[in-house]
């Protein structure tokens, strides 16, 4: 076991060593950090030469790439192109909003996801199981832009209109005045994660109850007589949540990551509006940093949850 | 198992609550205010006998600044903040009249302060001004200020201007003697606030002898400023606080607290100024004037035209390096040759008359602004002398006609051009934003007319304006047509954008002159190195008036519109008229709310 989880190490060393790259590769292609500069009137040649040369982006792109390692490699993630501020610092400013962002919205989806998908699998083909199937491909086929914009229309804009208690908009979410703010601003950005994510859970779930219930165990069950509440919880859902386990544990790590697009329209200061913001004028140690955060998170939770699935399932051996 | 299951099933729910719970109360980077910058209440009220009214207003900005002081930012959001809690030696007013800031008196020929050569300017600061700590600001700071911006150990954005400074006396704490080792014309661009000006004085007492300020938490957010508010609290990414500055020399600014929301997306901020949780949002898009319209009167809408203009250029390159100027500058200094045609004033001429600018003012900008003629709309540096060029695309046929490329059977026009066949198939280049877009079709639509085929090109802005170094189209001249903004200065010099020794090429990767334009007969070289060799607008003014006509009757680019900002804000605010040449942060110890 132990070798096992020394390979996995050193592998998980090597993919984040090919994220990065592809991921500088990337940025670097996509985004210039110097074309800011191109029309500012009040600067000279020699200026933007000097700051090119500050950046370290007049010398060859795999130089620049192992510099950035080097740092990195020595627990540092540099300092942005722009702000000057240490990314270490950026990011611990932001990631603490995006786990009360992503951490309330993960709770509130696996219970969701748990309830809907249990209902669905025990009432097939009911009326019921038809409705939450319906709504559950609704919220997973509709663009998250699309919802938070039309929610934030309805119970910001126009619940004001219409004289009621309305939902702010975004941004703000300290006020010192009201300790209350913050679970407000909450309230639109995970209502709209949760409508969004429950989906692929509770479908999940549903099909993994099902192939459950039709199992020999579960009918032998049965035939003892036992009652169908103790069959569902006692003997299927033990044994269908594992799969839902692995998913939801191979999918923590990247809560770290933000949501993109959710914290955009809620003016949300988590880690996806960083990673954008500083993505667009090509500020290649924010984003390599940000990316380093969750890449690295995923690495360790895949070996995590690898490892705990043998403790769960005796069926796994590792060698 | 089963119980081993139940414990990896919570320990895995648990980790993302304990991340979450764990996570702390609040990450604000406050700035310890000092016991001076809490000015209590009493001292702000009018009068005894009424209770100090919450003078609140919310601004949502859609970038959050990356650092405040704007020597060491290229941020406009941050110019606009730096404006607020910056001062300036002297400023424009909102008719664009340079005026005293911190000066005493603005510098002139006439008071003496302007030396006859223009190598000696003498700053002469108010009496008895204070930094936010109460300390002294004297001519110290611009000492200090300066030292900084040329010190090698600090990495400010620009040192324009800065470096033709040779030496600063301070002969006493109100005087500081500037000697330049040139004319340095736009003087007023330094130790100055707002967009493209150099930024904010820095206060000696805080700074001095240290270097890397880039880095410094002072350059980030100052707590010790000379501007009428100051940051009281910045929280990154979710909302900054400004109080007004008890030491501000000048009148005490109306509003109690500014909050300055960072909302990235204006769609939310549209959605917050109806809701009235912000008062005003001051970066809308010309797209968003009909929106704003419509919440008329509970929320308005203000559109001011600017000095800066969107324009259609040609790419002028010329590649023979045996070309040369008047001067004996090489021409033929560019890497890559634009479309040869171009090179004829009276086909660029053609393409100017075939654009209906007019429908493109009226329909994709709402007639909100206006088609200028030349470089500098609404500013005193505008020649408003020249007439408009008409939209008149027979005309522009018949130009075209004679300059010899005729339309062919398939309806483009084909001809020879220094002896090569040439076919007006061409491309036109420009960002990915929408309204540049729809100018690009309305443009490749009247082109059509005239028998010339353009082929749209859209990249996003940070390829477009890339640099030489990285293979963006611009500097390396990989484009035939292309539309984007000028910058504006609030002085006519140094953009350099037209000068041979700036385009750009192999051995000048940094050369900003994407026209990849060199005058062969030297004449446009020559004229704006007549207009930066003077300090005295009224000598400047003749000659920056014969480069716009010269650019006119050449042709050399098409300016499309004047670019309008758009604000949208609540009926609350009071909102004073502001300059194009400052900006609308510059007067904001003026605005006030009416309940």
């Amino acid at each position: 076991m132990w070798s096992y989880l020394a390979r996995r190490i050193i592998q998980g060393f090597m993919i984040l060593l090919i994220i990065t790259l592809l991921c500088f590769i990337l940025t670097r292609l996509s985004s210039d950090p110097m074309a800011e500069y191109a029309n500012r009137p009040n600067m000279t040649e020699a200026d933007r030469e000097a700051i090119r040369a500050r950046l370290g982006l007049d010398q060859p792109i795999v130089v620049q790439y192992f510099k950035w390692l080097g740092i990195a490699a020595q627990g540092d993630l540099g300092t942005s192109f722009f702000s000057h501020q240490p990314v270490t610092l950026m990011i611990a400013q932001r990631l603490p909003l995006t786990l009360i962002l992503m951490g309330t919205s993960e709770v509130f989806i696996i219970i969701f996801a748990l309830i809907l998908g249990l209902v669905a699998a025990v009432r097939q083909y009911s009326f019921l199981d038809n409705l939450i199937t319906s709504f559950s491909f609704i919220g997973f086929s509709m663009p998250i832009f699309f919802l938070a914009l039309g929610s934030m229309q309805i119970f910001a804009v126009q619940f004001k209109a219409w004289g009621l208690p309305y939902l702010p908009t975004g941004a703000d979410i300290w006020d010192p005045k009201d300790p209350l703010a913050l679970a407000r601003h909450l309230v639109l950005p995970v209502s709209c994660l949760v409508a969004i994510q429950t989906a692929g859970y509770s479908r999940y779930l549903r099909s993994s109850i099902l192939e459950v219930l039709g199992m020999d165990y579960v009918r032998t069950a049965r035939s003892k007589g036992l009652s169908s509440r103790s069959v569902l919880f006692k003997h299927a859902l033990r044994n269908a949540i594992l799969p839902f386990v692995t998913i939801v544990g191979l999918d923590i790590p990247f809560l770290l990551g933000g949501a993109l697009v959710t914290e955009s329209v809620f003016a949300w200061p988590g880690m996806g509006r960083l990673f954008w913001e500083y993505a667009q004028r090509g500020d290649y140690p924010v984003v390599l940093g940000v990316l380093l955060l969750t890449s690295t998170a995923v690495v360790f939770f895949t070996i995590v949850v690898d490892m705990a699935y043998t403790l769960v399932d005796p069926r796994i051996r590792l060698s | 198992m089963n119980s081993k299951l139940y414990l990896l099933l919570v320990v895995l729910v648990l980790s993302s609550m304990v991340m979450a719970g764990c996570a702390p109360a609040t990450t604000a980077t406050t700035a310890p205010a000092s016991g001076a910058t809490q000015a209590p209440a009493a001292t702000q009220a009018p009068a005894a006998t009424t209770a100090p009214a919450d003078k609140t207003i919310t601004i949502a900005y859609t970038q959050e600044p990356d650092n405040v002081v704007s020597e060491y930012s290229n941020m406009t959001y941050s110019a606009w903040l730096d404006q607020v809690v910056g001062a300036s030696f002297v400023t424009w007013d909102a008719n664009n009249n340079l005026v005293a800031d911190l000066a005493a008196e603005v510098p002139t020929a006439a008071n003496g302060d302007v030396s006859a050569d223009g190598l000696t300017i003498t700053f002469k600061l108010k009496p008895n001004l204070k930094w936010s700590d109460g300390q002294p600001l004297t001519s110290k700071d611009i000492l200090f200020t300066w030292q900084s911006q040329v010190d090698p150990k600090n990495a400010p954005i620009s040192r324009s201007g800065y470096t033709t400074i040779t030496s600063i006396d301070t002969p006493d704490d109100t005087t500081a003697v500037l000697h330049f080792s040139s004319v340095f014309a736009p003087w007023p661009t330094l130790f100055s606030v707002g967009p493209n000006t150099t930024g904010m004085l820095l206060p000696s007492h805080v700074l001095q002898g240290q270097t890397g300020l880039e880095k410094n938490a002072e350059i980030h957010s100052p707590t010790v400023v000379a501007g009428p508010y100051m940051i009281k609290e910045w929280v990154a990414g979710d909302h900054m606080t400004l109080v007004p500055n008890p030491n501000y020399y000048g009148n005490k600014p109306n509003l109690t607290q500014i909050n300055i929301k960072f909302v990235p997306d204006t769609t939310t901020a549209l959605a917050a100024l109806k809701t009235g949780d912000v008062d005003f949002v001051p970066d809308f898009a010309e797209s968003d004037i009909p929106t704003l319209s419509a919440l008329e009167p509970a929320q308005h809408l203000r559109v001011d035209s600017t000095p800066e203009f969107e324009h259609l250029l040609f790419n002028l390159g010329i590649t023979n390096s045996t070309i040369k100027d008047s001067t004996g500058a090489v021409v033929g200094n560019s890497d890559i040759a634009g479309f040869c045609p171009f090179q004829d004033a009276n086909v660029r001429k053609a393409i100017y008359l075939a654009i209906d600018r007019d429908t493109i003012v009226k329909t994709l900008l709402f007639g909100k602004t206006t088609a200028p003629t030349s470089l500098w709309p609404n500013s005193s540096w505008y020649n408003t002398t020249l007439t408009e060029y008409p939209y008149d695309p027979t005309q522009a046929g018949q130009l075209l006609d004679t300059a010899g490329y005729k339309v062919g059977s398939d309806g483009i026009r084909a001809g020879t051009c220094n002896g090569k066949p040439v076919k007006f198939s061409i491309s036109l280049e420009t960002t990915v934003k929408q309204l540049r877009q729809d100018e690009q079709a309305a443009i490749q639509a009247n082109l059509k007319q005239v028998g010339i085929d353009v082929k749209t090109v859209a990249t996003p802005s940070g390829t477009f304006f890339g640099s030489y170094t990285e293979g963006a189209n611009m500097p390396l001249g990989k484009f035939d047509m292309a539309i984007y903004t000028t910058g504006f200065y609030p002085d006519p010099d140094p953009t350099g954008s037209f000068a041979c020794a700036n385009v750009p090429n192999k051995a000048n990767p940094s050369g900003n002159n994407n026209y990849h334009y060199c005058d062969q007969t030297g004449q446009m070289d020559t004229l704006f190195n007549q207009g930066a060799a003077s300090a005295d607008p009224a000598t400047r003014k003749p000659i920056y008036d014969s480069i716009q006509k010269y650019q006119y009757d050449q042709a050399l680019f098409v300016p499309l519109y004047a670019r309008a900002n758009v604000y949208g804000y609540s009926a609350r605010l009071v909102f004073p008229p502001s300059s194009g040449f400052c900006g609308w942060a510059c007067n904001m110890s003026a605005w006030d709310v009416t309940k």
